[in-house]
């Protein structure tokens, strides 16, 4: 049989979208998977998640994340409070009209 | 103190207060940060901000964390949310967590809000907007 003159190989545009967002879900996992350790050591402050390991803490949420953000650039972290009860909630209560 | 004067919007029934804010990722020094304007309702019955969920993927905005979010007869459910700066005329908001929302404008809830002086003139269908000095400090 003939060899072909040229190899060629296609390959495919990556989704960064959905490799940033599996990544995501890691870290969401791994806070979920520690939660029961992190009790002991940080319950009622914010931990920030990343590559698997508390990498800060803070009682401040939005500090906790610029901070993170500074250190590790804008890249996949976890930030969620540790607490014995579930998440925060937060309420949007104003009623909208159907019609509009 | 700088003031900034709006006129309600008048094609939502009732008319509301809205005002143009700009939307950028939180660590715009990292890289080439983009920024889009979007017209945002002040709703003091919301206890955080929203914005629309096309910003997103148009921003680029990478998940930070996840809230209960309930409303108005409605149970919480989980959202996830976003850290995103705020610029509000000369008024830089470092750092507020946001989640998306269905509508093309956004919501300003309390979380923003309460840093400002707010003058809603109802009768008069126009409001007020300024930032006391203390909370552009912080």
């Amino acid at each position: 049989m003939a060899q072909p003159d040229t190899l060629l190989e296609v390959e495919l545009e990556r989704d960064e979208g959905s490799e940033i967002a599996a990544l995501f879900e890691a870290e969401k996992k791994a806070f979920w998977a520690l939660r029961g350790q992190l009790l002991d050591q940080y319950e009622g402050q914010y931990v920030a998640i990343h590559q698997g390991r508390v990498v800060d803490h803070d009682t401040d949420k939005l500090k906790l994340g610029l901070r993170v953000y500074r250190r590790f650039g804008y890249q996949p972290i976890y930030v969620q409070l540790v607490s014995r009860q579930g998440l925060p909630v937060k309420w949007l209560a104003s009623p909208q009209r159907l019609e509009q | 103190m700088t003031m900034v004067r709006y006129n309600y919007n008048q094609q939502l029934e009732p008319p509301a207060p809205f005002i143009y804010a700009t939307v950028t990722t939180p660590d715009p020094g990292a890289g080439a940060a983009r920024a889009e304007r979007i017209p945002m309702q002040l709703d003091i019955g919301a206890a955080l901000t929203v914005i629309p969920q096309r910003l997103a993927s148009e921003l680029g905005l990478i998940k930070f964390s996840e809230v209960g979010v309930g409303g108005f007869r409605r149970d919480p459910e989980v959202e996830d949310s976003f850290l995103v700066r705020l610029q509000i005329h000369d008024w830089e908001i470092e750092a507020v967590e946001v989640i998306l929302g269905d509508d093309s404008y956004g919501l300003l809830g309390r979380d923003v809000l309460n840093q400002f002086l707010l003058t809603l003139n109802g009768p008069e269908l126009h409001f007020t907007i300024q930032r006391p000095a203390e909370s552009a400090a912080s």
